[in-house]
């Protein structure tokens, strides 16, 4: 909402300034977005007549005007506009004149005869963004009266940001009660005059859809002059309001509307076959609205129509087949009151949304349709001519909405609130909301106006009493009731944020991006899932949700590379998308990226790219962090279409799938134009808020261990996994651990085969390990592993 | 040979063998001259061995003065070796010296994302207070995100909300307040959480994400105000900036759910006292009386407050960052500040 602050202060003046107005009202909820001046700065403007002019004789449509400023000395100025004539009052830019955005006038010789000044249009002083010719004042002006004061252009609109509640504050009217209400300055009396008609003319309206529209009020103005053009004061207010100016009857219409508050229509009466019907729109019908666009309309949609059909959206927009114009004789003025549900999302559905859909949705005081008209009867006569018929109410009263009678309870909005309040003093603040309070000790029987149609409840007045009392008023240092006390906390901290340090302390960055990607990316990963897909993604690089997060890392990767950065270790937390045959399931995971070299660049450490198993170590780092049972995991290779089939692994925890991990597959890092290998992970996290076992204390052994190292030479195929769980199948009391410290091919192996060296770590709890039991445990370790896995032993 | 020429012949022997132990270079030399003098054969050893054949008169004497000798010669050797380690070590400590502002070897920290940063404060606040965190699902229903919080289908806020929706009747939440009322569903009061989440509007500039954070707080119990919630928030805000002068502004809002509603304003970094730059962070307000029926909590017995915060935004003040978009780009360059 726009709105002119010398408007608004004809109808309340408070002895506050523009910022205090502006802070009165954003502190009571109509938050004010901005105020600018109502006209760009010049100088030097002012009203002048043009006394006689001559054609110029060298320039083609030039005239050479003589111009009286005021000054007594009638002054020789040079014009090209078309509407230039003897006679006219216009606006006369002095020489030394600064216009918006213009070097300052000066006297130009133009075609050899000497311009002192220039005649202005609308566009050169910067109140239009174009105009044709130059302005045309009113008769009353005085030559020499400066153009800001002719206008009135000291003046600043006021841009409010309007809560959707607030309808009534949708118009100059409604603004200044409100201000009158905060501010407790007095609001000017509304003197609209009802304007009797003066002929019998009356054009028939029936309402078929009275659930819909419960009351329309039309009238007919025979004799008007179409092609009139509204008043400079009322066209300068359309401007200051944002809107254009059109015809004079739509000038007037837009005119009320913002005054009052009730969206007006107006009809060319001679272009209607017939009667007015006020019905639901039906199937393959379709309208042409004025701004000349085709809608095709359902029959949920609420028409103005004739016998010949739709006319006007209703409450929405006017129809081109109907509208005013020049040739416009007679007119058909509508106010009338539209069901705010009827109108709910309908002009949006056409890509519409218009001064007047904005008011309707919200709710419109039914009181003000008769009023409309007759004020709009009013200023059309002055401005076109014509005569009035009777105004004609068609309604439905029952369907109106009525004004509430709440119950308001003062020890209840005492607590609600939290400050004391008395009786009277609630009473004497909805009185300034027009409301009509009686009152029997705490209890107040609470009549709102009807303008107010968002108050319909108890803690609705409630919440108008603390906006009356000032939100900036109410205390900020309640120590908070007794039960906001420090509650025990769970005994252990979030794992994922534990899991997110460990991440942190391992080089891994937390980027954040996108829960939708491509279609397209989607598909490299994962092209068996069918992707939830948005009805209305921003773009096609945002459309499905994702199913796995390393698209976005990816994407992010692919970001840093562009900037010269090659080492990456990222990670994010976030939910994935996976349509199941039980519906759609938000899984919680964590998933990270790495690239690049394994260290960052420091001397004496020499560089080494990332393998598999940096990740896999980064991943069972995270694993012991979560504090996950490791007799619940195993860890198992992995066919996965996102990963290389040789570099991929899962981890599973109680046989569910908790990690999956490994390389990028080559296909798509071809795709996406990464030139490294790429490794990537990711964790499901429901499974991590299991409560981790509970550390239990086991005594140490007071003999020292002794460790065996042996060198099996097996084939490539072997697992380590295999021998260790063919060493562990043992179950050799004394043997405390089994360490991989070497894997070796190559010289000296035989192709095919690999070496593993293998570090047994024996001890016995109650006394030291004799070397014959060494010995002997030894042997039947390598003998089971020649028996297992053909290994055999290098000495 | 005199008694007198005995007794010049120690004195020059002592004199030689303190200058030897005085010329050597290090601890071996010393030892060698250790053995020369004292050792078993040593020059004075054998000198005491020869005092028998001395005159009886003389032996005394001449036996004195060799221990004398002795004794002297050990404690100058003893001397000598300790300042030779000394020098020894002080040779050996400069030998070792390491240019110690190369820089050490090590694994660089990664970085939490600002948002996390923000998140963590957030919780720290309110967790002190018994606030739970609470998550709920981000493609939501109707009712979970629109219905239950009082906008019906025809409700002019719902426009307002610029909805992502799927092909069916599903949605992506539009706010954390969704997670509310699956809480109340489950939960009965006394109520205290905090929803952090991801939230989407269907907008794209400059300064709109189409994905973004927010914070839910809810409270519902038997006594509690417009006033508690004010206070709270007040307090939150002058904690999470380190700032009890903060600039702060408490407004009347409009939110279908709450009633009466609230939006908390921060003046930015650099404003002038005259022109302030107010930066909407929260909004808020008392449970609506219709939200408390839609999830059958009763509403003449309980009251509520709740609250939603922009994450971003309270992010973008602290750290003063000024651009939405660097949230989501991922830029190392930007994540690494946050170390």
């Amino acid at each position: 909402m726009q709105v002119s602050e010398l408007w608004l202060r004809e109808w309340v003046n408070p002895p506050a300034d523009t910022h205090g107005l502006a802070n009165a009202l954003t502190m009571a909820g109509l938050e004010v977005d901005g105020l600018t001046p109502a006209a760009p700065a010049f100088s030097g403007v002012v009203a002048a007549r043009i006394i006689e002019l001559a054609p110029h004789s060298k320039a083609k449509k030039g005239h050479v005007c003589e111009v009286d400023d005021g000054s007594g000395q009638p002054l020789t100025v040079v014009c090209t506009a078309d509407n230039v004539r003897a006679g006219l009052m216009t606006a006369l830019a002095r020489v030394g004149a600064q216009l918006p955005g213009q070097a300052g006038v000066e006297k130009r010789q133009l075609h050899g005869v000497e311009s002192t000044g220039m005649l202005c249009s609308y566009a050169e002083l910067g109140l239009a963004d174009a105009s044709e010719g130059i302005i045309e004042l009113p008769e009353s002006c005085e030559p020499g009266e400066d153009l800001y004061e002719v206008l009135e252009l000291n003046d600043t609109v006021i841009d409010i940001d309007l809560t959707p509640n607030r309808s009534d504050c949708l118009s100059v009217w409604g603004l200044a009660r409100e201000v009158s209400a905060l501010l407790e300055a007095p609001v000017r009396e509304l003197s609209m005059k009802e304007v009797s008609a003066e002929t019998d003319t009356v054009f028939p309206v029936s309402i078929e859809a009275p659930e819909a529209c419960a009351r329309y009020v039309g009238r007919v103005i025979t004799g008007v002059s179409g092609d009139s053009t509204s008043p400079l004061w009322l066209r300068e207010k359309l401007r200051r309001s944002g809107l254009r100016s059109v015809n004079a009857i739509t000038d007037i219409t837009n005119y009320v509307m913002l005054e009052l508050g009730q969206p007006m229509h107006a009809f060319d009466l001679d272009k209607l076959a017939s009667g007015i019907e006020v019905r639901f729109a039906r199937s393959s019908e379709s309208l042409c609205l004025l701004n000349d666009q085709e809608v095709s309309l359902s029959k949920d949609e609420l028409v103005i129509a004739d016998a010949e059909g739709p006319l006007a959206l209703a409450g929405i927009m006017g129809g081109e087949r109907s509208c005013v114009g020049d040739q416009t004789h007679t007119v058909f003025l509508e106010a009338a009151w539209f069901h705010p549900q009827t109108l709910a999302g309908k002009a949006r559905r056409h890509g519409l949304h218009t001064d007047s859909s904005h008011r309707f949705e919200r709710g419109v005081d039914p009181e003000l349709a008769a009023m409309a008209i007759h004020r709009a009867t009013g200023l059309i006569v002055e401005s076109t001519g014509g005569q009035p018929g009777p105004v004609v109410i068609e309604e439905s009263a029952s369907r109106l909405p009525q004004p509430a009678t709440i119950r308001l309870d003062v020890t209840r909005a005492e607590n609600l609130l939290g400050i004391e309040l008395t009786g009277e003093e609630i009473e004497a603040l909805l009185e300034r909301l027009h409301c009509e309070v009686s009152r029997k000790d705490n209890i107040l029987q609470v009549l709102t106006p009807a303008f107010r149609t968002d108050l319909a409840i108890e803690v609705d007045l409630i919440e108008e009493i603390a906006r009356l009392k000032g939100y900036e008023n109410l205390p900020d240092t309640n120590a908070g009731p007794g039960y906001l006390t420090t509650k025990d906390q769970a005994a252990r901290t979030d794992p994922v944020e534990v899991m997110k340090n460990a991440l942190v302390m391992c080089g891994y960055s937390e980027v954040i991006s996108f829960s939708f990607v491509s279609q397209d990316v989607e598909k490299l990963f994962n092209p068996s899932h069918e992707a939830k897909v948005l009805a209305n993604p921003i773009s096609q690089d945002l459309a499905v949700m994702r199913s796995s997060i390393w698209p976005g890392l990816i994407q992010a990767a692919i970001h840093n590379f562009n900037r010269q950065q090659e080492r990456i270790r990222f990670f994010e937390q976030g939910l994935q998308f996976c349509q199941t045959p039980q519906g759609l399931e938000q899984r919680p995971v964590l998933s990270g990226l790495v690239c690049g070299h394994c260290e960052v660049e420091q001397w004496g450490v020499s560089p080494r790219e990332v393998d598999f198993y940096d990740l896999k170590g980064d991943v069972e780092h995270l694993l012991e962090v979560a504090g996950l049972a490791p007799d619940q995991l195993r860890t198992e290779p992995l066919e996965d279409a996102g990963l290389h089939p040789g570099k991929a692994a899962k981890i599973l925890y109680k046989d569910e799938m908790l990690v999956r991990f490994g390389a990028l597959h080559p296909r798509i890092q071809a795709a996406l134009g990464i030139s490294q290998e790429v490794y990537l992970f990711e964790l499901q996290l429901e499974a991590c808020s299991d409560t981790p076992p509970e550390l239990m204390f086991k005594p140490l052994s007071k003999y020292p261990f002794i460790r065996r190292d042996i060198t099996l030479i097996v084939d490539q195929a072997v697992q380590a996994a295999q021998i260790c769980s063919n060493i562990e199948q043992m179950q050799i009391p004394c043997l405390q651990q089994v360490e991989i410290f070497s894997v070796y091919t190559g010289a000296g192996i035989q192709k095919g085969k690999k070496s593993i060296s293998l570090g047994l770590i024996l001890q016995e709890f109650s006394r030291t390990l004799t070397d014959k039991e060494v010995e002997q445990t030894i042997t039947s370790i390598v003998s089971q592993l020649e028996h297992q896995v053909g290994a055999g032993i290098r000495s | 040979m005199s008694a007198d020429k005995r007794m010049t012949d120690l004195e020059s022997l002592e004199a030689a063998a303190l200058g030897r132990i005085q010329a050597t270079a290090d601890v071996d030399a010393l030892d060698a001259v250790r053995v020369e003098f004292l050792g078993k054969k040593g020059v004075l050893t054998e000198k005491l061995k020869a005092l028998g054949k001395l005159p009886g008169d003389e032996r005394p004497a001449a036996g004195q003065k060799i221990n004398r000798i002795k004794s002297r010669l050990k404690q100058a050797i003893a001397e000598k070796r300790s300042e030779l380690e000394q020098s020894e070590l002080e040779q050996r400590l400069s030998r070792d010296a390491l240019d110690i502002t190369l820089p050490g070897r090590r694994q660089n920290l990664g970085s939490l994302h600002p948002v996390t940063l923000t998140l963590m404060r957030i919780r720290e606040y309110f967790q002190q207070f018994g606030f739970s965190v609470e998550e709920g699902p981000e493609v939501e229903d109707e009712f979970h995100n629109f219905e239950a919080l009082n906008i019906p289908a025809h409700h002019p806020a719902r426009a307002m909300h610029d909805t992502f929706y799927f092909h069916d009747t599903m949605l992506l939440r539009t706010h954390t307040s969704s997670v509310q009322i699956r809480h109340m569903q489950h939960q009965a009061p006394p109520i205290r959480i905090i929803a952090p989440g991801r939230v989407y509007r269907c907008d794209s500039d400059p300064t709109h994400s189409p994905m973004f954070h927010q914070v839910e707080g809810l409270l519902v119990d038997e006594q509690t105000s417009f006033v508690d919630l004010k206070s709270i928030l007040f307090r939150f805000l002058r904690f999470f900036f380190e700032d009890e002068d903060l600039q702060i502004r408490f407004r009347p809002s409009y939110f279908p759910f709450t009633e009466p509603s609230a939006e908390i304003d921060v003046a930015m970094p650099g404003s002038e006292s005259g022109d302030v730059r107010w930066l909407e962070i929260v909004g808020c307000g008392m449970v609506h009386p219709e939200v408390f029926r839609q999830v059958g909590i009763d509403e003449n017995r309980y009251r509520g407050y709740a609250f939603g915060m922009g994450v971003e935004r309270l992010a973008m003040l602290r750290y003063q960052i000024d651009d939405l978009r660097l949230f989501f780009e991922n830029d190392l360059r930007f994540l690494k500040q946050f170390t």
